[in-house]
């Protein structure tokens, strides 16, 4: 567990409520395809991780299923700003 | 079209060649057969397709695909411009084929060439066969109305096809499912819709819309099942359209779940577009502002893909405010409340359900009048 994974995962909680209903929600819970997180919610995780990690996202490059985890969107940070591993 | 002898035999010989002709050649026996069914059935159409294919092939690098985007898009907007009737947005045009003045399939066709331009531009789809790309763009069973598919997962697909008697058994199921569904169902919604032009009390007009948004159903989630269901005879897998859309407990959902192909492909080339080009400017701060112009530049594009006439513009736009305010009204429910036990009941979710298809309903009568008479039938529905 990084400090990377936890600024995504406050981001997620405070803006997604993944937990509403009695929810299970952990870094490999789907976002997307249950429905956590809607078609512009990946637009604003997009928009928060420019911001908070300083990076560009060419979302030429990746796709929606990239962002379905907080553990993918994690690796994904990583990848692009270089940090070795992520996990 | 799917039950017309000659549509038959033409399935049934490619469904033998594909059997017979090794894994190599399955793309060019789907692209000899795609242009058999234009021959067919709209030969004065053969030739724009045939152009097309070649156009999208030939627009390699960014200006080109831009260039390429832009005629399709050009031929769409003029083969779907209103004229005459259409102008008024004619009775009968719908989602499930392209109405007697648009080149056989061309809503779909120009919605695949332009997936397939944008992919290969960003580097998703690598693979530079004139073949597979022939046989995507003219695979008949698609070509009338829809699923609108996927270049990569056809072309999986239509490599992994091996014609097994399991996908015989499935795919002849799901066309007999169609067949139930146009024939009996749709056939006799249609029947109680028709009196919705003369309705002249609100629980008449409630009554054949209501037949009409289940019709429209079953009609368009029928052709889907030929569509499918004759794709799966031949061992190829295409996109489902529907999922139960009628059973959606609000407008987001139902648009998850109906006409699956196309709101998926608006989603990836309209509204992620137009949404992360507006996070790119001082807009950013304002999220609530790029989801309003994002949903409704989408569901307008939505409305124009069905034809440029104002009553699919109107249908459009008020898919648009209902999603619009869809997010807000999730943005804004307090967290106790969507986390409740009388939120999460069944109860909530029926009325959801009712509501959804009231809502959708209201929306359909922009869908299948011209203006004037859509205006009348929905101030009777509204007690006005």
């Amino acid at each position: 567990m990084s400090a990377t994974d936890d600024r995504i995962r406050t981001f997620i909680e405070t803006k997604f409520k993944p937990r509403a209903g009695g929810r299970q929600f952990d870094d490999d819970t789907p976002l997307f395809t249950s429905g956590i997180v809607d078609s512009f919610g990946v637009l604003e995780l997009i928009a928060f991780l420019e911001d908070a990690f300083a990076i560009d996202i060419d979302v030429n490059r990746f796709e929606v299923r990239d962002f379905d985890t907080v553990r993918k969107v994690a690796s994904l940070v990583a990848t692009i700003s270089g940090a070795p591993g992520g996990h | 079209m799917f039950i017309e002898p000659r549509f038959v035999v033409l399935v049934a010989l490619c469904w033998i060649t594909l059997s017979i002709a090794p894994a190599r050649f399955r793309s060019h026996t789907l692209a000899v057969f795609g242009v058999a069914f234009y021959a067919l059935f709209a030969p004065q159409a053969l030739w724009l397709v045939a152009g097309l294919t070649l156009v999208a092939f030939a627009c390699v690098g960014r200006r080109a695909k831009w260039a390429g985007i832009a005629l399709v898009v050009g031929l769409l907007a003029y083969y779907k411009r209103p004229v005459g009737l259409m102008a008024a947005g004619g009775a009968g045009i719908g989602p499930l084929a392209d109405s007697p003045l648009v080149p056989l399939g061309l809503s779909y066709l120009a919605l695949e060439l332009i997936h397939y331009m944008v992919e290969r531009s960003r580097g998703r789809i690598k693979d530079r066969s004139l073949p597979n790309l022939a046989a995507f763009v003219v695979f008949f069973p698609c070509r009338v109305a829809g699923p609108i598919k996927r270049y990569g997962d056809f072309t999986a697909s239509v490599a992994q096809a091996n014609g097994s008697s399991r996908d015989v058994y499935i795919g002849c199921y799901r066309i007999l499912a169609g067949l139930f569904k146009k024939v009996v169902l749709a056939d006799l919604l249609n029947g109680v819709a028709a009196t919705a032009d003369a309705a002249t009390t609100p629980e008449v007009a409630w009554k054949a819309m209501a037949a009409y948004s289940l019709a429209l159903y079953m009609d368009f989630s029928a052709y889907s099942d030929f569509a499918i269901g004759v794709s799966r005879v031949m061992g190829i897998r295409v996109p489902e359209n529907f999922n139960w859309p009628y059973l959606s407990t609000n407008i987001q959902d139902f648009w998850n779940r109906w006409h699956m192909s196309l709101s998926t492909w608006v989603r990836d080339y309209v509204f992620s577009t137009v949404g992360r080009q507006l996070f790119k400017t001082p807009l950013r701060h304002r999220p609530g502002v790029i989801a309003t112009a994002s949903y409704f530049a989408t569901f307008l594009v939505v409305g124009a893909w069905h034809g440029l006439a104002i009553n699919f513009l109107v249908w459009g736009a008020y898919h648009g405010v209902l999603v619009t305010l869809f997010h807000f009204y999730k943005a804004w429910l307090p967290d106790s409340v969507a986390a409740s036990r009388i939120y999460q009941s069944r109860v909530v979710s029926a009325g959801g359900v009712v509501l959804t298809f009231a809502l959708v309903t209201i929306g359909l009568v922009f869908f299948r009048m011209d203006v004037p008479h859509a205006v009348r039938t929905l101030r009777l529905m509204l007690f006005m």
